[in-house]
């Protein structure tokens, strides 16, 4: 029942001007109900009076696609989610259709709605359905389905904006210093944590308890580096920046390598050597033909001289031969 | 007709034999020494961030490597003419590499600055003008050529220097690519050890005087480099009038004479002009293709573009300039490939869009080609091979200030109007100018170096004639004159 065409479709995002936030997170200590529409309601009524961002976003789904459109929305605060998603240019439409919404591809409960045909497409927006995003948990996947044979599905993936670290390993030799740096994508993070890994546990890194080994320093707030001084064979592993964002963290990798000075000096030797070869070679080659040349040239001396002399003769006899016959 | 070139290097150049080694050997050291500044760039971000510097500052490493590079060129020249190319290249080599593994251990960036910067500059500079003046000494007719390959050198190692670097980096961190880069440049002193000493040595100066004067005279009217005011009369004499003074003392290290000379003006003059316009472009190929919207790996393949093209360019030129059409009128030849370039700058805000630029690149590349595969070849060809040495490390130090000036002001220019094609425009007419500048100079250079000659020729003459009245019956030989003497004389009274 798939049509066959494939159409390239555009998605329209209606976003909303995110201005400075002004959010109290005072009112939000403590219980924070799960997503459920009736839960949202209340928390939609307690938050009327705080000010609190409004994102709104829309798919236009046309027609089934493969894979199905997704969109990544990139939050850094508390907001509400006005999500909605626009079915049109399916054939064989029938006037109504049930829609309702997924979270990481689990249905939400009672977030059923029908949804009339107006204008030969489906819009599927409930005012009194929308995701407040305040911890991380409330971050992930959320998709809206139109219940039809097959389901038409859109989707939102909603993170923190991405934290760069660095995907080729670092390398550094023992006693060296080193600069790890960290980029927040597009947005500015509360703050920055560096630490590592063993096994599940994370070891933090405090720059303050260990000022000789760690400095850490952020740049307008978008790059974080980590110095680490006095490195080690132990320091070599994988080191971890997270940027703190209200709502979550976002992770970036840092692979770091410490060398010992032998490692560069076996190539460089092996490069002298063969270096020392060459030279030798082409001088002991040099000294070699040069000895044959002064052979055959002392022998030459002796004929060229003789050749010479005999030259002169000739001469001798042209010139008397000419004045004679003048 | 122009007189063909000719040398007073007082022996035949073997013009193959042992010069096709030595073109190798000139192959990797002007190679090195023109790849390298440029393939360092590729450890420059890193160092930026590990020393917490700016681009700027950073980029000076470059900068100061290339500087000191022409910068040292007169002190190479000196040591060239004291002791001839094969020590200088060798101790090239070993200050390059000494450089490099100091600053492996550097601790800051005027650490580096030094190290790379001005060991490791003049080092290249020791390895530079030696293989330039040594080709000089082993070829002549097939100079050119010779020329023309030994300059490919730059364009294949950029390109084998740029990934090598590249995974010197991965796997070992920028301290050990210093380190393991100082032990590649120590194969200069390969080169060097190829660099075998030729010329007249005091054994084979011995025989030359045994050869007949005649002989002498056609060396004498050749040695007597066209418009050299010295060597005017050849009956003064072989030996040059000697300058007297504080002249006579720096003549003795380098022969600055030479700013008499006026093909060397008439050259250095148009060069200098030319290299205002002549890097600029190639540094800003890259940033003009993103400005346009093309993607960086696309913008990054039009240099190898430009690279590849500039490989087969380049011993191209030197074939098509040996032949005996060209060879004669070299210096047209070249200054029609400055004009080229010109023209290929002033066309390029034409192209649009990528294949457009790629045809730029091609025909950039060419002329690029062109350009350095005479550069050096002309100088010869206008000076001599003897005071070749001298003359190219005067040229690089004067050389120095446009290549070094050339693209910031094509970025301030690029800054200025916010766009591009303003800089080529700007770039195209400079080269043009220095184009048509060297191409007029030329013509009037190559009538007088006629007229001079036939004058030369007509006083040999005249002196024979005057020779053969003298002494009757005296034939050329002047050794055999004391012989012929007594028979003619006997000959005389009978």
């Amino acid at each position: 029942m798939l049509p066959t065409r494939i159409p390239s479709f555009v998605i329209a995002a209606l976003l909303a001007t995110l201005s400075a936030s002004h959010f109290t997170t005072g009112k939000f200590s403590g219980n924070i109900p799960t997503d459920s529409p009736i839960e949202n309601e209340e928390i939609r009524n307690n938050t009327s009076e705080s000010i609190m961002n409004t994102t709104i976003k829309n798919i236009i789904i046309k027609g089934y696609t493969n894979p199905w459109i997704k969109e990544n929305l990139e939050l850094t605060h508390q907001t509400i989610l006005d999500l909605s998603c626009t079915l049109t240019s399916l054939p064989d439409l029938p006037a109504s259709v049930t829609g309702y919404w997924k979270k990481d591809g689990k249905e939400i409960p009672g977030s059923q709605t029908v949804i009339e045909k107006k204008d030969e497409r489906f819009h599927f927006q409930n005012k009194q359905f929308r995701f407040p995003i305040t911890d991380s948990s409330h971050l992930g996947n959320y998709s809206c389905v139109f219940d039809l044979r097959p389901e038409a599905e859109a989707r939102f993936i909603v993170t923190v904006p991405h934290t760069e670290g660095r995907e080729k390993p670092l390398i550094s030799y023992e006693g060296d210093a080193i600069v790890m740096v960290c980029k927040a994508h597009s947005h500015l993070p509360n703050g920055w944590t560096w630490y590592r890994l063993n096994g599940t546990e994370r070891n933090i890194i405090n720059a303050t308890l260990n000022p000789e080994k760690f400095t850490t320093a952020v740049e307008k707030g978008k790059k974080a580096s980590l110095k680490i001084m006095g490195l080690t064979q132990e320091d070599s592993g994988i080191f971890w920046c997270s940027a703190i964002y209200d709502i979550g963290s976002s992770e970036g990798r840092i692979h770091l390598k410490v060398l010992s000075y032998t490692v560069p000096l076996k190539p460089f030797l092996a490069i002298a050597v063969e270096v020392l070869i060459l030279v030798s070679l082409i001088l002991i080659y040099e000294h070699h033909t040069k000895k044959k040349q002064t052979i055959t040239e002392n022998g030459k001396d002796s004929e060229h001289t003789e050749k010479l002399t005999s030259d002169g003769s000739n001469g001798l006899r042209d010139g008397t031969a000419r004045h004679r016959n003048v | 007709m122009p007189p063909p070139p000719t040398t007073n290097l007082g022996y035949i150049p073997p013009d193959g034999g042992w010069g096709w080694p030595v073109v190798f050997g000139a192959f990797m050291s002007i190679g090195f020494s023109y790849a390298f500044p440029k393939a360092l760039t590729i450890y420059f971000k890193e160092i930026q961030e590990f020393f917490s510097v700016s681009y700027s500052e950073i980029a000076w490493v470059s900068s100061i490597m290339l500087a000191t590079m022409y910068a040292g060129g007169p002190v190479s020249s000196i040591l060239v003419n004291k002791y001839g190319s094969r020590p200088v290249v060798i101790s090239g080599g070993v200050m390059c590499a000494v450089a490099m593994v100091a600053a492996s251990f550097g601790t800051s960036i005027i650490q580096l600055y030094i190290c790379v910067g001005i060991i490791g500059g003049m080092g290249l500079a020791f390895n530079l003008q030696p293989s330039l003046t040594i080709i000089g000494k082993y070829f002549l007719k097939k100079r050119p050529m010779a020329n023309g390959l030994a300059m490919a050198g730059s364009p294949v190692f950029l390109c084998t220097l740029a990934p090598v670097n590249q995974l010197l980096f991965d796997t070992f961190g920028w301290r050990g690519s210093f380190f393991i880069l100082g032990g590649l440049l120590l194969n200069c002193c390969v080169a060097g050890a190829l660099f075998r000493p030729i010329g007249v040595t005091s054994k084979s100066a011995q025989k030359q005087d045994k050869k007949p004067i005649g002989e002498e005279k056609v060396n004498n009217g050749a040695s007597s480099e066209p418009s050299s005011p010295q060597a005017a009369n050849p009956f003064s004499g072989r030996e040059p009038a000697k300058p007297a003074g504080c002249c006579q003392k720096v003549n003795k290290f380098i022969d600055i004479s030479l700013f008499k000379h006026r093909g060397f003006l008439i050259y250095l003059i148009g060069n200098v002009l030319m290299f205002f316009g002549f890097f600029a472009p190639i540094v800003f190929l890259a940033p003009y293709a993103k400005h346009l919207g093309i993607d960086e790996y696309s913008a990054a393949f039009l240099l190898s573009i430009l690279a590849i093209v500039d490989m087969i360019a380049r011993p191209g030129t030197g074939m098509v300039a040996n032949t005996r059409w060209i060879r004669p009128k070299i210096q047209y030849f070249f200054s029609f490939s400055v004009a080229y370039n010109g023209v290929c700058h002033l066309l390029c805000p034409l192209a649009s869009g990528y294949l457009g630029l790629v045809m730029y690149a091609v025909f950039f590349g060419l002329a690029f080609g062109m350009v350095c595969a005479l550069l050096f070849e002309t100088l010869m060809d206008l000076v001599g091979a003897q005071r070749f040495s001298s003359a190219v490390g005067l040229v690089t130090i004067i050389e120095c200030c446009p290549v070094l000036l050339g693209p910031p002001i094509g970025g301030a220019l690029v800054d200025a109007f916010g766009d591009y094609k303003y800089m080529y425009y700007v770039c195209g007419a400079v080269m043009l100018l220095a184009g048509i500048f060297l191409f007029i100079m030329n013509y009037y250079n190559y009538r007088l170096l006629e007229k001079e000659e036939k004058e030369r020729e007509k006083k040999e003459e005249d002196e024979e004639e005057k020779v053969e009245l003298e002494i009757p019956g005296s034939e050329v030989c002047c050794e055999s004159e004391e012989t012929n003497e007594k028979p003619t004389t006997a000959e005389q009274e009978a």
